[in-house]
Order: structure tokens, then sequence, then C-alpha cells
């Protein structure tokens, strides 16, 4: 399928410098299920891997086998 | 509408060619030159796993809705627990979640996975088997009718890797067929998956695959893993689905038997984590893992058009969940047992004492290597997304 030049160009900056890109999130003992596109510019919800510069662990979006 | 290519005259349904795309680094570096050369049919995003990453980047959004206006967006959720015993505030969280990602991105279906989460915590745990059984049944109704209210799209499982037993693998297919008809939904057939359970239980692959519900297959998974020693499987190593390392050719070999026999078949999935993807080496493995997986795709013998939706074919009701306190009370007695047992003897005989024992769980035909290695998953997975070094169980 087709995407568009722009969008590749801003996947390749943004995974290349945001250490935001992942999904692998460290919680604590939080249940909340956060909105993926979430407008709250109070909201506290953080990302660890933001301090870490990258993510080194596995992300159970699969393969928790 | 479903159909799109020709063959021989015939108007043949299109398989999509898809990856597993999460906000991962190494994944979309990895998914770029694809996406550029426009290989990527469709993608699969596990969209309950962003929890406390409020921070979405707008090109990662942007990249959903691409797929989702073109009908190529798949949902795959990880932790709503199906076969949870006790109905819990955040199962309605989740539903509440799939209803309102539902509306944001145009979903062509969604799936979970067979089993439940080990944990106390929702988000802490591994998905295990269940006994399969009328009381597990009734659960899994209600559960899966609950996902198709939230979504109002196609719903469906994915197979678990992890069996207790011979008995647990060979029941799997025939309990997955029953689960799934009130809704209509369709199954996920994790081809590694099986894999690891033709290795782990020494059986045929396609014997395992042809007792499954093939006609209900919309979707298959492929992926790599890796082996684990075990000192209670005759010297042999465990495999385990830990999506790490790239494709076997024995799944790609499977793989292209499997697709004939799935008339329904309508997306093949790779899946890995951003842990293998680090080296440029890898990274251009799985992109050539991908296209083998489209090659297959494109030369195997594929049915005419699909025949089912998998939509219900009635109006699906729900009344207050359905709950069984004694399945939720053993299954927090295994999750226990698994996550904080010492070794193999201390978790056989603390299970040979619970609730279990003498029950549909079978705990007396478990196999010790297969025991040990959900011990080690559970444990893996207890304190959630760790380093594995420092959830892991010490090395005995």
């Amino acid at each position: 399928m087709k995407v568009s030049k722009s969008l590749l160009q801003a996947i390749l900056v943004g995974a290349s410098i945001s250490a935001a890109a992942s999904s692998c999130s460290i919680f604590e003992d939080d249940i909340e299920i956060h909105d993926p596109v979430c407008e709250d510019e109070n909201c506290d919800g953080e990302c660890e891997g933001d301090d870490k510069g990258h993510v080194e662990w596995n992300c159970p979006a699969c393969g928790m086998g | 509408m479903e159909l799109s290519g020709m063959r021989n005259g015939l108007r043949m349904k299109e398989i999509h060619a898809t990856l597993a795309c999460n906000l991962d680094q190494h994944v979309l570096l990895s998914a770029l030159p694809l996406l550029a050369a426009e290989k990527v049919d469709a993608i699969e995003w596990s969209f309950d796993a962003l929890f406390r990453t409020p921070n979405i980047p707008d090109w990662f959004v942007e990249l959903l809705r691409t797929f989702s206006h073109a009908r190529r967006l798949v949902g795959h959720g990880i932790f709503f627990s199906l076969f949870s015993g006790r109905w819990t505030p955040e199962q309605q969280q989740w539903l509440t979640h799939l209803r309102k990602v539902s509306h944001e991105f145009k979903f062509d279906h969604i799936t979970e996975h067979f089993g439940f989460m080990t944990g106390e915590n929702f988000h802490q745990g591994a998905p295990i088997s269940v006994p399969m059984n009328e009381r597990t049944l009734a659960i899994g109704h209600d559960r899966l009718k609950r996902m198709y209210q939230a979504c109002e799209r196609p719903v469906g499982l994915e197979n678990l890797a992890i069996a207790y037993s011979l008995g647990d693998v060979e029941r799997q297919g025939g309990f997955l067929d029953r689960l799934l008809e009130p809704v209509n939904g369709f199954m996920i057939l994790d081809v590694h998956n099986i894999y690891c359970q033709a290795h782990n239980f020494r059986l045929d692959p396609m014997k395992i695959i042809e007792a499954y519900p093939l006609d209900r297959v919309r979707e298959i998974h492929i992926s790599g893993g890796s082996w684990e020693e075990s000192e209670y499987f005759e010297g042999d190593k465990i495999r385990r689905d830990t999506h790490n390392d790239a494709v076997p050719e024995t799944v790609f070999e499977i793989l292209a038997k499997a697709i004939p026999l799935c008339p329904n078949l309508k997306y093949v999935v790779l899946e890995q984590i951003g842990e293998g993807l680090q080296s440029p080496h890898q990274k251009k493995r799985f992109q050539q893992d991908f296209l083998r997986l489209r090659e297959i795709i494109q030369s195997s013998a594929q049915s005419p058009t699909a025949q089912n939706d998998f939509l219900p074919k009635g109006e699906i009701l729900v009344g207050q969940a359905k709950e069984d306190e004694h399945l939720h009370q053993q299954q927090m007695q295994l999750s226990a047992i698994l996550e904080n047992a010492g070794d193999l003897a201390s978790a056989k005989h603390l299970l040979h004492n619970s609730s279990l024992a003498d029950t549909d769980w079978e705990i007396e035909r478990w196999s010790d290597h297969m025991l040990d290695t959900v011990i080690q998953i559970a444990q893996k997975w207890k304190a959630g997304f760790r380093p594995p070094a420092e959830a892991g169980r010490p090395k005995q």
C-alpha cells in the first residue's frame, strides 16, 4: 500500500531520534489504559524509555511465550 | 469489497501481506524500506499497548490513519484476559478503550489471545491455558460478545504457543470452534506457535493444524523465537515463542502448506520485536522474511472469494458479566504458584496440594518440561516489561 513520502520522512526522523518511539513503557502499579490520541495537557503519563534514549527489553505486544 | 485479483479467469480474494507495526523504534526503522517500496499491504497494531504513553507522535497516528482509511488496519489486543473467572473493572476499562479506538480508527477486525493472564495486576502477567470445559466456554462466550459490542467489527482469537500437556494441544482446536461460534468469530492461526507445540510435544505440525477449524482462519501469524535449555526434556531444548529472531525455514514451509487449507484467510502477519532488530543484519533479515512471506502468499493456491465475513448472524446481547468464583480462585492459586515457585519440584508439590488437583485442570498430566517453561514465562512477565535479567527466575 502506498504511504506518502512526507509520512515516510516523518517516521524516519521520529523513529531515529525519539525514544518515545517505543510502545514498551515501564509502569508502576497503574491500571490505566491510556488514550492513544490523548489531548490532555495535564496528563502525567510517562514512558520511562524517554529518559533512557531507547528501550532494550521485550515488548509484550507479541512474543510473551 | 473482498475481491481484487484475477487468476485463471477467476476473481480471487486478496490475502494481505501484513506487518505487526507497533510504536517501537527498531520495528519502524526496519519496516521503513518495506513501506517505501509499497510492499506492506496492511498493518496490525496492538491498540492496548500504549497505556502510560501519552505522547504518541503525530506521525505514528498518521501511519495508523493511512492504513485505517484503506481498511487495512487490524487490531490485536494483549491484556483482556479472556478467561479470567472474575470480571474486573480493568476489563471494563479495556472495553471502553477498545470502543474509543474503534471510533478513532476503522479496524477491519479485532483479535485477542486464547487463555488467561497470570498476575494480579492487569498489565503484568503472561497468557496461559485454561481447562476446556463448559464453565470456561461460558466465560469465553460472554467476553467475546462484549468485545464485539465494543468494536462492532469481526472478533477473533489466537491459538496459544504454550500447552501443559498433549491433551491440551489436541483439544484447543475443537474448543476454539465452539468458543467462536456465537459471535461467528474467526481465529488467528499462529504458525510459530504450532511450530513450538510440534517441537515441544514431538508432533507433526500439519496434524496439529488440521485439528483446528481452518474455515475460521482469517489471519495467520509467523515469527521467530528462541531455544531454551531444559533439564526435563530428554536432553532437548524447549522452543519458545519470543519473537526475537528471524523466521525459521520450517515455519515458512508450514505457512506455504497452511495457506491453501484456509479458505477465509485475509491477512498473513509477520511479528517481531525490536529487541531482535537492532543490528543492520537483523533489520535486513527481517525485510527478507517479509518479502518471503509476500512471495509465499502470491504463489499459494488461493481459494476463490471468502465465504465468511465473520460478523455475528444474530443480535448480540449481554447482561451481567458472567463470573466463576471457583475458577477465579483456582487461577489465583495457579498464578501464585507459577510466579513464586523456586523450582519445578516445589511447584508440583504446591499444585498437587491445591484446589486444582483432581479437576479439569488435569495437573496430574502436565509435562515436567512444559510446567517448568510456564514457570519461567510467568516469572519473566510478573513484573511487567522489565529487562529479562531482572524479571526472570534466578537460575537454580
